[in-house]
């Protein structure tokens, strides 16, 4: 167990590592790694030597540089041979990573004896992992090592298999019919079937929940990062940090802890605009290459939340020069930009209440377009009112110390974001998930400012404070996001029994089986495609009439119809049903098929928590056995599998 | 100056943190509760409950607990509209933080206290594994001759270890159970009086079973009032096993 486990954790920080090695070669030829910023990258603002942030942003842009490599090269396989890209990916990939091995190993060697790792460096270092591994330890509570509290990740995993067996298309919605909307390319799905290709036995949900920590350092470490950047101040990285691991935006942008295309976006953008801060700051020039590809993998990424990030890269460069190139732009126009910034949020809000975004706001979205209210309510599970004191504050501070361009630069931002989201558009605290690394490192900011003078003891006791209190949010805002999903005292979308079925379906060869389909509830089919790697009518993104099909399917028992009725469901993809269908009753049939009209033949609402089977199951297995006379494949007390030949 | 600056710098800071912990959202009730398979266990207003997805309760109060001496009933604590557990009463915003933090962390304790005039009547939940042992106290000291209850719902089948079963049920749907369920429940008995060594009861419509031993106890099902009662010379200790389906009950029990 404990070396299972041990060998999931090693084996899913591949997500990151590969990526990373694969892009390494390009960030020494791109020429923006940090030692490139010859004898400047010694002065460090706070002590001097390579500092962490230093070190994170290089693998990150790195990884941007891989993951980006990775992408391409995938698409010309596709698009220009007739290979499954994955018979040429995995032995190019194996070559690039001992390049990218090979590559770094030489730079360290080159470099030896110039790196500097301080005291100030290493305590970094560990405050940041002894806060992941906190963090996620309250995390882990109830949540071990396999359970699964992010439901997107079955569509995702449905999509690197589909691309694994040659589906590779840059269209996700031509990759698996999971996608209602084409909103980001499969980049994130090469990325980390990148990692998966070099995974014997892979363990999907261990792979996925490592991978989880893995991602959640990484926001930890990129909090740290942009605040010392932005501040030019070791302690208000730190400060960020804390911040950074004890906020989980439990609703829409779920940035810290849920490994999804948007908070990998979100992040990336983070360690480019801290290159681009540190390169003006130490009168570097910017590497033009790693620039481009980080303004075309942002939306490649996601192409919202993306985009998003991308003009923000734009805007920020923009910004840096010019403050740069011009004195008089540079004592003015910062100051003037944060307090428009401040202005611009009245007047989204107001601006936005006026339009009729009807024609916007319809089902699914209707359902994450969140008043204003609703959005403070959400803000205080977050943050308590920490949020709502000391990022006014930190702005203050911003506007009072008129010197500091960079800070200026996050707080435009950190407003300018807020902005966006207290405006009525749909999902549009997505967009939180840039935001939160700039008003983390603008509260942070504010909390130095009053705290810089306390000396060791006061400051002590001050940041122990604020650890507690945001210690305490955090521990209730992570326990009530895994309320309502608990089967047998642990919080997960799947059971143990589920896992098994999944199993005996991969053991049984149904995953190879041409022309075959899962059908059942929406959630059921969502969680089998992504673990078994079989095909079902679009997941818990069904259409309307599929859901129509199965709840008529259960209401009229009609047993001269029911084969009928279930081979008329079509596949999402291919518009065309199957000549097999594996039928699978759990315990959330029945629960779905309780629901309201507008909930089941909807796609918000989804029996996500476990279920067993209950009376109404049975009844309806009864109907299944004895009147349509399907035959079990799999049965246990929670779970029922029929194999339906057309 | 410069330190009485500081000084009133940290005062506001510490301000501003507590106003900080102030927004943080707590629930309206302070209520301490455990998870175990599919059940949920919570403090209540009058002691303990055990729920299914919060769909349906199954409650162990005092209310219902009555002593008997010489075939005299006397209620172990009359209700009245003041009566709430003391846990619930201290209902500060920082005492529901700290309950839920403590929940949330695990660290939680399963205590209700009715406290009247003249006595404490403690409910204590001490849940290991799946087993749920609530040990009942007056004024600091073991009942006797106290007869204890769990109250269950209707539509709920309640048998024993033998497949008896004391709710009323039709033979038809009884028929269609054993057939769905492949168990061999029977419809026997006319007593209320439970003859196994346990008591087990589950919801058709809610996935769940819960097993109350009876080891050393006797126990009644009252159909009317939908409670089993418990009585024991003995230890007063209920024990209470849970599983997450039928078959892993009736698994258990072989």
């Amino acid at each position: 167990m404990i070396l299972g486990n041990f060998t999931a954790a090693i084996t899913s920080s591949l997500w990151f590592l590969v990526p990373m090695l694969v892009g390494m070669p390009f960030l020494f030829l791109f020429k923006s790694h940090a030692h490139t910023l010859n004898s400047a990258d010694a002065i460090d603002p706070d002590g001097g030597g390579l500092d962490l942030a230093d070190m994170a942003t290089d693998a990150a842009l790195a990884f941007i540089n891989g993951s980006l490599v990775i992408f391409l090269q995938t698409l010309a396989i596709s698009y220009l041979t007739n290979y499954n890209p994955i018979q040429l990916l995995y032995p190019l990939i194996l070559i690039e990573v001992l390049i990218g091995l090979g590559a770094g190993i030489w730079h360290i060697f080159l470099s030896w004896g110039k790196i500097k790792i301080t005291k100030e460096t290493i305590f970094a270092i560990a405050v940041v992992l002894t806060l992941s591994l906190v963090g996620f330890s309250i995390w882990g509570i109830n949540n071990p090592p396999g359970s699964i509290l992010n439901w997107d990740m079955f569509m995702h995993q449905t999509t690197i298999s589909n691309i694994r067996q040659g589906g590779f298309n840059i269209n996700t919605k031509k990759i698996s019919d999971t996608f209602n909307l084409y909103s980001y390319t499969p980049l994130f799905h090469t990325t980390v079937l990148s990692a998966q290709l070099f995974i014997k036995n892979l363990d999907i949900p261990k792979f996925w929940w490592f991978t989880q920590y893995f991602h959640y350092l990484w926001t930890i470490v990129a909090s740290y990062v942009i605040a010392k950047r932005l501040s030019g101040r070791r302690f208000v990285g730190l400060l960020a940090a804390i911040i950074g691991a004890f906020v989980f935006e439990s609703v829409l942008a779920y940035t810290s802890l849920i490994l999804i295309p948007q908070t990998i976006a979100a992040t990336c953008l983070v360690f480019v605009i801290s290159r681009l801060i540190q390169n003006h700051d130490r009168k570097v020039r910017h590497s033009w290459m790693q620039i481009a590809w980080g303004i075309v993998f942002l939306p490649l990424g996601h192409f919202f939340v993306g985009t998003a990030a991308s003009a923000i890269l734009i805007f920020s460069l923009v910004f840096l020069y010019a403050t740069d190139k011009f004195e008089k732009l540079r004592a003015r126009l910062p100051t003037f930009l944060v307090v428009a910034g401040v202005l611009l949020i009245p007047i989204a809000y107001f601006l936005t209440q006026g339009i009729d975004l009807g024609s916007l706001n319809r089902s699914e979205a209707a359902a994450f377009t969140l008043a204003v209210s609703e959005k403070i309510d959400y803000m205080k599970e977050f943050y308590g009112y920490l949020a709502l004191v000391f990022f006014p504050l930190g702005i203050f501070f911003v506007v009072k110390d008129k010197s500091n361009r960079n800070l200026a630069l996050g707080a435009i931002i950190a407003l300018t974001v807020v902005a966006v989201i207290v405006t009525n558009f749909p999902y549009i605290i997505k967009f939180y998930t840039i935001g939160r690394y700039f008003v983390h490192a603008v509260m942070a900011y504010g909390i130095w400012r009053i705290i810089k003078n306390f000396g060791k003891l006061g400051q002590t006791i001050s940041i122990g404070l604020l650890v507690l209190m945001l210690f305490t949010a955090f521990t209730i805002n992570t326990h009530d996001f895994k309320n309502g999903l608990y089967y047998d005292g642990v919080a997960s979308h799947v059971k143990p029994e589920e896992l098994a079925a999944v199993k005996f379906l991969v053991e049984n060869g149904y995953a190879k089986i041409p022309d075959v389909m899962i059908i059942s509830d929406p959630t059921t089919m969502h969680i089998f495609e992504g673990l078994a790697g079989i095909n079902t009518p679009g997941g818990a993104f069904t259409s309307r009439e599929t859901r129509q099909v199965l709840s008529e399917i259960f209401a009229s028992r009609d047993s001269s119809r029911i084969k009928e009725q279930l081979f008329s469901i079509e596949d999402g993809l291919t518009g065309s049903a199957k000549q097999k269908v594996l039928f699978i009753i759990s315990g959330r049939f029945s629960s779905w098929q309780e629901l309201s009209d507008g909930q089941r033949l909807g796609v918000v609402w989804n029996i996500w928590q476990p279920v067993d089977l209950t009376y109404s199951d049975y009844e309806f297995i009864n109907f299944l056995e004895k009147n349509a006379r399907f035959t079990p494949i799999y049965k246990t007390p929670g779970i029922a599998i029929y194999e339906i030949d057309r | 100056m410069s330190k009485l600056l500081n000084a009133a710098l940290f005062l506001f800071f510490v301000v501003l943190i507590a106003i900080s912990f102030y927004g943080i959202d707590a629930p309206e009730d302070r209520i301490s509760e455990k998870r175990v398979k599919q059940f949920t266990i919570q403090t209540y207003r009058y002691g303990l409950t055990i729920s299914n997805d919060n769909k349906i309760f199954y409650n162990i109060t005092p209310l219902n607990f009555y002593f008997e001496v010489f075939g005299n009933k006397r209620s172990a604590v009359e209700l009245n509209e003041d009566i709430a557990i003391e846990e619930s009463k201290t209902d500060s915003k920082l005492a529901k933080l700290m309950q839920s933090l403590m929940n949330s962390l695990k660290l939680n304790k399963l205590v209700a206290t009715i406290k009247t005039n003249d006595q404490y009547f403690v409910l204590n939940g001490n849940l290991q594994g799946n087993t749920l042992t609530v040990t009942p106290t007056l004024n600091n000291t073991t009942p006797t001759s106290l007869a204890q209850a769990l109250t269950y719902n209707k539509g709920d089948l309640v048998f024993d270890e033998n497949m008896e079963v004391y709710t009323p049920i039709d033979d038809i749907l009884l028929g269609e159970i054993n057939s769905y369920y492949g168990t061999v429940f029977k419809n026997e008995t006319e007593s209320p009086d439970v003859t196994g060594k346990s008591v087990l009861i589950t919801n058709l419509e809610n996935p769940g079973v819960i097993q109350l031993d009876l080891k050393n106890k006797t126990a009644q099902v009252d159909n009317q009032k939908l409670a089993i009662e418990i009585r024991t010379s003995e230890n007063q200790d209920l024990k209470l096993n849970f599983y997450n389906n039928l078959a892993e009950s009736l698994e258990a029990l072989r």
